[in-house]
């Protein structure tokens, strides 16, 4: 009675060894999966950070081209303006002379009426000095907005990083203004030069002069007004520019990379066919390191979506790996970029077919009967042992799903031994065994009691057969481990 | 001028890989298909092509059938046929070649050594 007892109770303390050994086993079942989860998600991100990487660079060359543009627009721009500048004071200069000439002809007619006409000509003073005064704070503020204005050109040139045309630029604008400078007081030089005698009807010549300075500083005001409507078209135009360029390339990239997918579908194309691709970007003004990114991405995409469609009729291939290695050659993929991207294309197909870990120890192992291929055709990670105490040594790093021994090895324990070490070890009794076996031992096993996750096959094993078994195995030990949780 | 291969398969998924294969050998071929023997007759001689790669085991009418025929009349007794079979039996290789096939290919294919061996026959 008492034995009996004994007997359940240690029957039960197995069951439970047994069940807390599967929690442990679906535990680290769970951590592996999730270890690979984030380990895609590692990959995943650093391949985005590269891609934005190259994409940020491309942004930049294209923004830098623009500025480039932009700068040698403003220099020819500005060049105009200096000619026109020049076009201008030379009108000016014959005006000048043709108010000389007045003036003389004026001085001429002013002496036998002096007073009636100095009477006349003090009103027209006192009624152009208002409006003259309003030129002047006209001009000082003008001259304020000026200096903030070539402030803000300090600034953008600084931010530009061209300073070697933002130098040039600038000297060329003080040039223009020194020349501008040099030429008003030429002219105010003139202005005395031609002042008639003192004591020569002095009212006049003051006034006359007044009026003369009073025009030409409404002259200058007049220039300066349109620089800066110039410049502030000029910035306008920039800005609509660079949104069209923008748009443009995106445009443009959108273009080049249909026209690419279309001739990458079935491969790398002809080099003619690549030669136009090229014409096509060069066409578009893609930047080449864009062109050449998009290409990648094309290629790497198409290659990808061959490597896909091939895999889902592995059935009908000879070796994936030789067909994966062909396609890999029509794509033009490099070793480089296969192994770059490797995860991209085989981590959804390896995820989709792997089926477990097998723990094969055989002593054909390198053999011609060794089933080891077919296994891992079948979607399973093979760990091979080529006798029993190697595969001990191997069992607890490898956590197999299914354990296939041969019954007999020369020089070793034999496989039926092995098989009630893992029995009698509660972290590894349940996992599936199958034994291989000769007819007769298998017989004699078959006859003798085998546990429902345990197994025996006959020599030369039939693969249909064995494919079989392993399925109902792992099926009987799906469903136990889920009937525990 | 582009060369005719027909193609003579009932399994879609085998029709799928060969013309995968083909869009990707940078040859000039154009693919035609028929599903068995009897269309396979039928097409051969309204448009006769330069090679016939034909799977034995069809329904309707399978190669075994259909290559005597096409090997009896004058209008396609000339085109070189491969014969497809599912197993590498050394009797098929044998009985493929008495009924008038150029070549015996086992499947499973590699896309690289069918290629090879459609280009051989369309260069010839």
């Amino acid at each position: 009675m008492e034995a009996e007892v004994l007997a359940i109770m240690k029957q039960r303390q197995r069951e439970e060894e047994a069940r807390v050994a599967a929690q442990e086993q679906k535990r680290r079942e769970v951590e592996a999966r999730l270890a690979a989860v984030e380990q895609r998600r590692k990959e995943l991100s650093a391949r985005l950070a590269a891609e934005d990487e190259a994409r940020r660079k491309a942004e930049a060359r294209i923004q830098e081209d623009s500025r480039k543009r932009d700068l040698e627009a403003r220099v020819v721009a500005e060049e105009r303006l200096r000619r026109e500048l020049k076009e201008r004071a030379v009108e000016e200069e014959r005006k000048r002379k043709e108010l000389e000439e007045r003036v003389a002809k004026g001085v001429l007619k002013a002496k036998p009426g002096q007073e009636g006409q100095g009477i006349e000509l003090e009103a027209r003073v006192a009624a152009e000095a208002q409006p003259r005064r309003e030129l002047e704070a006209q001009l000082s503020s003008e001259e304020q907005r000026r200096r903030e204005e070539k402030a803000r050109i300090e600034e953008g040139r600084k931010r530009r990083e061209s300073v070697s045309r933002a130098v040039d630029e600038e000297r060329r604008r003080r040039d223009l203004e020194a020349w501008l400078a040099e030429e008003r007081k030429r002219r105010a030089r003139d202005v005395l030069a031609q002042a008639p005698e003192p004591g020569e009807v002095p009212v006049q010549a003051g006034e006359e002069q007044q009026k003369q300075t009073g025009a030409e500083q409404e002259k200058i005001i007049e220039m300066r007004r349109q620089i800066e409507e110039l410049s502030r078209a000029l910035k306008q135009e920039k800005r609509a520019r660079e949104e069209i360029s923008q748009g443009n390339l995106q445009n443009a990239v959108k273009q080049l990379r249909a026209a690419l997918e279309a001739a990458w579908v079935n491969g790398a194309p002809v080099e003619k066919a690549a030669e136009k691709l090229h014409g096509l970007a060069v066409s578009l003004s893609i930047p080449i390191e864009a062109e050449q990114s998009v290409l990648r991405e094309v290629k790497l995409e198409m290659y990808s979506r061959a490597v896909k469609e091939v895999i889902a009729k592995r059935r009908l291939l000879r070796s994936s790996s030789s067909t994966l290695e062909w396609l890999r050659r029509v794509y033009q993929v490099s070793m480089a970029e296969y192994l770059e991207y490797e995860s991209k294309f085989l981590l959804d197909l390896v995820a989709d077919q792997y089926r477990g870990t097998i723990l094969l120890v055989s002593k054909s192992i390198g053999t011609n009967e060794d089933i080891t291929p077919r296994l891992k055709s079948a979607g399973y990670v093979v760990v091979q042992a080529s006798t029993p105490e190697s595969a001990l040594e191997k069992i607890e790093k490898v956590n197999p799903n299914l354990i296939l021994c041969d019954t007999e090895f020369p020089e070793s324990f034999s496989g039926i031994k092995f098989l009630h070490f893992v029995r009698a070890n509660s972290k590894f009794s349940f996992i599936p065994f199958i034994l291989i076996g000769e007819p007769a031992e298998v017989a004699q096993l078959i006859s003798s009691e085998l546990k429902p996750n345990e197994g025996v096959i006959r020599r030369p094993v039939k693969y249909e057969e064995l494919m079989a078994m392993i399925n109902e195995k792992l099926t009987y030990f799906r469903e136990y481990v889920s009937a525990l949780s | 001028m582009s060369k005719v291969v027909l193609l003579v398969e009932d399994d879609e998924d085998a029709t799928d890989l060969v013309t995968f294969v083909l869009a990707r050998s940078r040859m000039d071929v154009e693919l035609e298909t028929a599903e068995n023997g009897e269309e396979a007759i039928e097409k051969a001689l309204r448009r006769p092509p330069d090679l016939i790669l034909m799977d034995m085991q069809m329904p309707v009418m399978d190669g075994w059938h259909a290559v005597p025929v096409l090997k009896a009349d004058d209008r396609t007794k000339n085109i070189p046929i491969i014969a497809f079979t599912a197993q590498a039996k050394a009797e098929d290789k044998v009985r493929t070649k008495e009924i008038g096939c150029a070549e015996h290919y086992s499947k499973p294919m590699d896309p690289e050594e069918l290629l090879a061996l459609i280009r051989r026959y369309l260069n010839a």
